[in-house]
């Protein structure tokens, strides 16, 4: 079959694989009929996500059609049209018994790696390194699911690939990322970042109550998106100065809760501080370029909430924990828990309640995937997040 | 482990003696640095623009070196630092001679006085820490606390989220590395199931040989968490789960020699 495999930095190709088999009496097959590009894939693309091996296969958001199930699967069978989440989770450790699916106890057999980077080990994911199990990916023809009794979805009706593909993260990971901001009456949320993450992010916290929600980025057509498609407000944080804009909307208090959806791979406004944190995660002195969860807790309003939903790796300099402990902030992130969203999402999807698809921008053929990450990379072109067409 | 030259200890690892003289150069050396006319008068000290270079470059940098070295550079034992000062100290004392006797009528000649006494008590510290330094530098080298190689723990565990009896049970029925005999069986509170735990330590061979095993991922404790890890996997989910990278589940020795996560080809179709 044909995949999308990483071979180096900012190096994607697309190549002829094996084609995946059934390993496990608990694995089922899927023949991919969309996939997308993730900003977390941009973070193992750039390089920095470590224990990445020339010829894994990328991808862990990706749908499609049920071709074979292992003999201890009975819950879907062959012509099934499935999304899948992307953890890889067991339903019987006592992680996924309490809906953690994304801290699964088995679904890692790296595990041991894991747990010597990060004191104790976290799930597998689809084509997300070694450290999180080295499971081939979907951006290809076809993948092998374990644990498909767990994790798919199934979608009866007939709403697009483009209104459902989401469910498999970036729609469950923002309102996730919103839940955790814990919203009550009177709320405002501040969201970093406008990426599909972020995008769905405000989009929870506002149907989740919030009486303002108020989304950061540079990018301008992606604040238009938030503006247009969301009804939200946006600042600019290349025009503005972010801290003391939040603090005049909202009268000195600062947000009650502030969602970070940047991850490790933030910019900053300033040219200098850039560049320091640039050099430092470069030379591997740090793994992570914090300036929006940084700036997310700076902002927060005394006793509120940072909700860390984006991405990262290992490591970080200057986190200002002073300002996290002096100010009663609580900090709440996590991967997402992806099968407890999948149900009630798809209902409101069904209900009509809102569309996802309003988030992808790009459909492309999974040939094109290099050409696919370059552009979502570059943010050119409006991109905001791309589908592959295998 | 001796400690690297980078990490000889923080401001806190210093004597008492030693942080108090620290601190007092930098609070010498600004006002020597930046106001010496008003530092000069306020000693009793010529101020003319000669005797202001004099306190700028003999004393202000002096000092700030010399708290720079004590605190920041050269620590836990400042030894050179500490022969710096003195020498300087000598030179203070020196300067406060030779302004007593150049302004023999000047009624501010007590603080000249003050200074002078304060001068020799600083001397007199600076010899005391400095004898200190040095022969604890001489004897053990910096007092760092003692980072000592933790024995070996002998039990390792694992939770498994189902009955007792029923791990119980799978753990008799179970071929696996970890010295069977050697478990037991706790019940996990708050309903997370069985504690199970067992023995990790075995006779230990010639060091570079268990060095190159535990380098290969075949050093017996990594074998038995192995084991623990294939154990719960398959009381929980009935099966051991593989990966592209890892096709036989868990296993140390793979992690070193992971596999691209991409399908294997399979072998009878000849790819
Ligand atoms: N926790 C999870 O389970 C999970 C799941 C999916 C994605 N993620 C993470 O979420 C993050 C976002 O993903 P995405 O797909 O939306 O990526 P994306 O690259 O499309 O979006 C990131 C956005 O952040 C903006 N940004 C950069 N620096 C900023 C700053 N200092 N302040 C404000 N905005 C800034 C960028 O301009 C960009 O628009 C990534 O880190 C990704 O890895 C986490
Ligand atoms: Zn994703
Ligand atoms: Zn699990």
């Amino acid at each position: 079959m044909r995949a999308n495999v990483w071979s180096g930095r900012n190096t994607v190709q697309v190549e002829n694989v094996p084609d995946p088999k059934i390993l496990n009496d608990r694995d089922a097959i899927v023949q991919i009929t969309s996939t997308a590009i993730c900003g977390s894939d941009l973070h193992l693309y750039d390089g920095y996500m470590p224990t990445m091996k020339q010829g894994d296969i990328l991808g862990h958001e990706f749908m499609g059609i049920v071709t074979d199930v292992g003999k201890g699967i009975d819950n879907l069978k062959k012509g099934d049209r499935v999304v899948v989440p992307f953890p890889i989770a067991c339903g019987g450790c006592n992680a996924c018994a309490k809906g953690l699916f994304a801290s699964c106890e088995n679904s890692n057999p790296n595990a041991a790696l894991a747990e010597k980077m990060m004191g104790h080990p976290v799930a597998g994911i689809f084509g997300y390194s070694h450290l999180t199990g080295g499971f081939a990916g979907g951006q290809a023809e076809a993948a092998r699911v374990p644990f498909a009794d767990v994790g798919p979805i199934k979608i009866e009706g007939d709403l697009p690939d483009e209104s459902v593909l989401p469910l498999s993260d970036v729609l469950p990971t923002g309102w996730m990322g919103a839940e955790m901001a814990d919203i009550s009456e009177g709320d405002v949320v501040a969201v970093w970042g406008a990426g599909a993450v972020g995008l769905f992010a405000a989009l929870g916290a506002k149907l989740m109550g919030a009486e303002r929600v108020i989304v950061i980025d540079r990018i301008e057509y992606r604040l238009e998106k938030v503006r247009n498609d969301l009804g939200l407000e946006t600042i600019n944080y290349e025009q503005t100065a972010v801290l003391e804009a939040l603090n005049e909307m909202t009268a000195g208090r600062g947000p009650d809760a502030c969602i970070d959806a940047v991850g490790m791979e933030a910019h900053h406004g300033h040219a200098a501080v850039n560049a320091y944190d640039r050099v430092k995660q470069a030379t591997r002195m740090e793994t992570e370029r914090p300036h929006a969860v940084r700036e997310a807790i700076m902002a927060c309003a005394n006793g509120g909430t940072v909700s860390i939903i984006g991405v990262y790796a290992g490591l970080m300099d200057k986190f200002p924990l002073g300002s996290l402990m002096n100010r009663s902030l609580t900090v709440r992130t996590g991967q997402c828990h992806v099968h407890r969203y999948m149900r009630p999402l798809l209902e409101r999807i069904e209900k009509g309640e809102f569309d996802p698809a309003f988030a992808i921008s790009h459909t492309m053929s999974l040939e094109d995937a290099p050409k696919g990450y370059d552009t979502f990379k570059h943010k050119e072109d409006c991109c905001t997040k791309v589908i592959l067409k295998p | 482990m001796p400690p690297s030259a980078s990490d000889l200890g923080r401001p806190g690892d210093l004597g008492p003696l030693e942080q108090a003289l620290g601190w007092a150069s930098l609070a010498l050396g600004v006002p020597q640095t930046l106001a010496p006319g008003a530092f000069n008068r306020a000693i009793g000290a010529p101020d003319g623009p000669r005797a202001k270079l004099v306190t700028v470059v003999a004393g202000g940098t002096r000092e700030l070196a010399a708290g720079a070295g004590i605190l920041a550079a050269e620590r836990p034992w400042p030894v050179r630092t500490l022969i710096a000062r003195v020498a300087g100290d000598a030179l203070d004392v020196g300067l406060l001679v030779a302004s007593w006797r150049s302004r023999p009528q000047d009624r501010n000649r007590w603080r000249l006085a003050l200074a002078f006494a304060t001068a020799t008590a600083i001397g007199t510290a600076d010899v005391l820490a400095l004898a200190r330094a040095k022969e604890q530098s001489d004897a053990d080298g910096p007092p760092l606390p003692t980072v000592k190689e933790h024995p070996k723990r002998e039990r390792t565990g694992v939770t498994v989220r189902a009955p007792l009896e029923e791990v119980r049970a799978a753990w008799e029925a179970w071929d696996g590395v970890a010295p069977k005999e050697s478990a037991d069986f706790v019940i996990a509170p708050g309903g997370r199931g069985t504690e199970v735990r067992v023995n990790v330590k075995e006779g230990a061979g010639l060091p570079p040989v268990e060095l190159a095993k535990r380098v290969a991922g075949r050093s017996f404790d990594q074998q038995v968490a192995d084991d623990l890890r294939h154990f719960k996997q398959t009381v929980e989910t009935g099966e051991v789960l593989r990966s592209d990278g890892s096709p036989e589940g868990p296993s140390a020795p793979r992690l070193m020699t992971q596999r691209p996560a991409q399908p294997v080809a399979d072998p009878t179709q000849n790819r």
